[in-house]
């Protein structure tokens, strides 16, 4: 056997260690040798398979290492066992652990800190809060849980207890359980305003999750909002009462945001601007509230721009003309203010605006009234002395023409002279009327018949046609017959004059009931209105105002004193009258008359004057009259009738002389007493002194300026007859004849 | 193995080789720049083909408190480690 087979026999055995050892018998002299390589080889075999059991022992042990840091196990493909002992895999899955259990540090640190965090939130905020498992155990609870629901009870552990015993303190769960809701649903549940006692809570229920999503408790967090539901309330009332106030106020309010936009509006203002709240959000003011000056009429006015720019607190009250939506125009006067914010910034404005049309027409007719009052005063003087010249022209011509044994001539000279007198009594008349002069004689009466009576008479022997609309139970009025004819027959004139080419004029009387505070200032209650209705030529804005001066007149033969002493009529009346006119389409006028409580009595007949012969069944008479000429006229009459009659020119004379002549024997059997003595005792005063003297006492009064009620009224005052100046010598005569057929009654009138 | 480092960015491209273990790997390297990635200062970016790596390095870096991300490139995988990467939750 040579060496270089015997060494490769030594490395096939060495190398396999499945490979049987060597048989030294087989090797000769090397046999001792080969012996002690076989130990040497087996020796090899078994420091081989320890190192492989080592390695393999590492590996298991990084396998679970590896599994026990939560990863899969090395695959012997992805490390052979050499890179395995220079990798130091202990040494790097070690390094890893060890950053594993510095981050679970980290992580434990902060959800200690988060915890901390959540149980002071969990405690300091302002409502009760459980945490509940799914069967409703209270699992936690904060001290706002305690407050609400367990105030008093310090010694009570609700932790393990059912909620429902404590908070429902019912034995199955409400219907109206929030957390039963939350369960059904999965979603967090509310109860918005839930009652536990005298208090309101809102209840909240939210889900808490666990690995797998499904619920695994709740919290539930319960909120006291009395205070908030009340403030809530006393907010909505709030609200409700500035509605109510807003609706109720006569003024229109709309209020802008900083952009000038419309972000209010009350009913006045829709009223007056036409638009609707609705509408009108949103708007530029000036789109909705037109304004723009009286005079100037191109531009709005700019309301708001100074307290939304400037930041003013208060804006200008300004009048203007508002323009409404249809077009019509209203006077109105607006103040405007800043709205703001709590800290005082300037968040909008308000304008605040009132109709004033009304006002203003009403200022016009208080300073019209007042003028035409003055006017009144000096037309009552003129008329006063005019009646008293009058009497004693129209009275001697009609003593003239009574003394006969004239040339025809002459007696047409008389006869146009007394034409021309009556006349101008008319006029007087007129003038007494619309200075006051004439207070109406008022007996109670359907105006009906008058109406149509005095209509047709005005418009008879024209071409307008007269359309009555009168109705059936058109109430009652008292009122002075031959006044209110006036009237109506001066409105009749005026329409027919007004409708040149002919036409219709519509008289329409109706019942109408006022309220307090109307805009003709009269006192509530019952009314007729009339009104006289025209569809002539209209009458221009400029004269609308004056149309019921004295002797303002747009017509060539008017005497200016028609419209003028209807106004005082009816105004005497307690009335008003008043004219609406559209250039074109014709004019409206209407008067309101209070209507009478009283029932009709049968009219009182009016005795004809006749102009027979005169005859006196009087003997002794005594005329008060402080004008020569009435005077002078008097006597002639009497001196004409071949009687005696006695003559003073003031009360205190006729009263002395009266009572002389009835402790004389010999009374006076009338009296004819003038109302008005300048410096004197009149009529009225020495009438009180003669009913002391002779309670039975027959008197007349005379006069042709009665402001005093006197002439209206004599017979409340003592007369028993007026007589108003200027009269004829045939009225004297007959009025005197008539006293002297009264039996005086037992005097009642005590002064 | 590659290892390319940049002061931000160190990147271990580990495509073509089945041993060693890209796991070990990854380990190795996080242990290695620990103070730099949980500063946010590196970001750790492996490229690796083997699609278990996309399983194991997540699951045990994000133990260790790292975030970490894996996109699909074409032919291998792309995985982030560090902390506060966009469009992680932490």
């Amino acid at each position: 056997m040579d060496s270089k087979k015997l060494y490769q026999a030594i490395t096939a055995a060495a190398d396999n260690p499945s490979a049987p050892l060597l048989s030294p018998k087989e090797y000769g002299e090397y046999a001792e040798l080969v012996s002690l390589i076989n130990g040497l080889i087996a020796e090899k075999h078994r420091f081989e398979k320890e190192h492989q059991e080592s390695i393999n022992y590492i590996r298991s042990k990084i396998d679970q290492l590896l599994v026990t840091i939560g990863t899969a196990p090395l695959k012997p493909e992805e490390l052979d066992d050499k890179t395995l002992l220079e990798l130091d895999p202990i040494g790097v899955v070690a390094d890893s652990f060890a950053q594993i259990l510095e981050h679970l540090r980290d992580t434990n640190d902060s959800l200690n800190r988060t915890r901390k965090e959540l149980e002071a939130v969990f405690e300091s905020v302002g409502a009760g809060i459980i945490v509940v498992d799914t069967d409703m155990r209270l699992l936690a609870y904060n001290n706002g849980f305690r407050k609400i629901f367990l105030e008093g009870k310090d010694d009570v552990d609700p932790r393990g207890r059912y909620c429902r015993d404590i908070v429902c303190q019912e034995e199955m769960p409400p219907e109206t359980c929030v957390f039963q809701k939350m369960i059904a649903t999965g979603h967090s549940a509310m109860n918005f305003e839930w009652s536990y006692k005298d208090r309101y809570l809102s209840v909240l229920a939210s889900p808490i999750r666990g690995e797998d999503n499904s619920i695994s408790s709740g919290v539930i967090l319960y909120q006291d909002i009395t205070e908030q539901l009340q403030d809530k309330t006393e907010l909505i009332e709030e609200k409700e009462r500035l509605a109510i106030t807003l609706r109720s106020i006569a003024e229109g309010v709309i209020a802008l945001n900083m952009d000038n936009h419309i972000t209010l509006m009350n009913e006045v203002a829709e009223k007056l601007t036409g638009y609707s709240q609705e509408e009108a959000l949103g708007q530029q003011a000036e789109k909705i509230f037109w304004v723009v000056d009286q005079a100037i009429r191109n531009k709005a006015l700019d309301l708001t721009g100074d307290l939304l720019n400037q930041h003013q607190s208060i804006g200008a009250t300004v009048e203007g003309v508002l323009i409404s939506r249809e077009g019509e125009e209203r006077l109105i006067n607006a103040s405007t203010g800043a709205i703001r914010d709590l800290k005082g910034s300037v968040t909008g404005a308000v304008i605040v605006f009132r109709d004033i049309t009304e006002v203003k027409n009403l200022e016009k007719e208080i300073a019209n009234a007042r003028r035409l009052e003055s006017m009144g005063i000096l037309a009552g003087g003129i008329a006063h002395d005019f009646n008293n010249l009058l009497t004693g022209i129209l009275g001697n011509i009609s003593l003239a023409q009574i003394t006969g044994d004239m040339d025809s001539r002459i007696a047409e000279r008389l006869f146009k002279a007394e034409k021309a007198c009556i006349r101008a009594k008319d006029l007087t008349q007129q003038l007494l009327t619309f200075a006051k002069g004439g207070s109406p004689v008022r007996k109670v009466m359907s105006i009906a018949e008058l109406l149509r009576e005095t209509s047709q008479f005005a418009l008879r022997g024209t071409h307008i046609n007269c359309r009555f609309d009168i109705v059936e139970d058109l109430w009652l009025t008292n009122v002075d017959e031959g006044q209110i004819g006036q009237v109506i027959h001066n409105l009749m004139l005026n329409a027919y004059q007004a409708m040149p080419e002919g036409g219709t004029i519509t008289v329409l009387a109706e019942n109408v009931t006022l309220e307090s505070n109307n805009p003709y200032s009269l006192p509530m209650g019952r009314y007729i209105n009339i009104s006289v209705i025209d569809s002539g030529l209209g009458i221009p804005g400029e004269f609308l105002d004056k149309i019921f001066d004295p002797y303002f007149t747009t017509k060539q033969l008017g005497s200016g004193l028609g419209l003028a002493s209807s106004y005082a009529i009816v105004k005497k009346h307690g009335g008003f009258i008043s004219v609406q006119s559209m250039l074109g389409k014709g004019s409206t006028f209407s008067m309101l008359l209070p209507a009478s409580d009283t029932e009709l009595r049968p009219a009182e007949k009016q005795k004809k004057d006749t102009d027979t012969v005169l005859k006196l069944n009087a003997e002794k008479i005594l005329v008060m009259d402080d004008d020569e000429t009435i005077l002078d006229f008097v006597a002639s009459i009497f001196k004409h009738l071949g009687q005696e009659v006695t003559l003073v020119r003031d009360g205190r004379e006729a009263v002395d002389l009266y009572r002389q002549a009835l402790d004389g024997g010999e009374p006076f059997e009338v009296v004819i007493l003038d109302l008005t003595v300048p410096g004197g005792m009149g009529g009225r005063e020495a009438l009180e002194e003669l009913l002391r003297i002779d309670p039975a006492i027959k008197a007349i009064v005379s006069s042709g300026y009665s402001t005093d009620d006197a002439m209206a009224t004599y017979r409340e005052v003592g007369f028993m007859s007026a007589i108003p100046k200027p009269y004829r010598a045939q009225v004297l005569v007959q009025e005197i004849n008539r006293v002297m057929q009264i039996k005086r009654p037992a005097m009642k009138k005590h002064f | 193995m590659n290892s390319i480092s940049s002061p931000s960015r160190i990147e271990i491209d580990m495509r073509g080789q089945v041993c060693p273990s890209s796991l070990l790997i990854a380990l190795e390297q996080t242990n290695a720049h620990k103070k730099a990635l949980r500063a946010g200062e590196t970001i750790l970016k492996i490229k690796t083909d083997n699609r278990d790596a996309t399983v194991t390095i997540p699951g045990t870096v994000m133990n260790m408190g790292y975030d970490c991300l894996v996109f699909k490139k074409p032919g291998y995988y792309e995985i982030l480690i560090g902390v506060n990467l966009p469009g992680t939750v932490t």
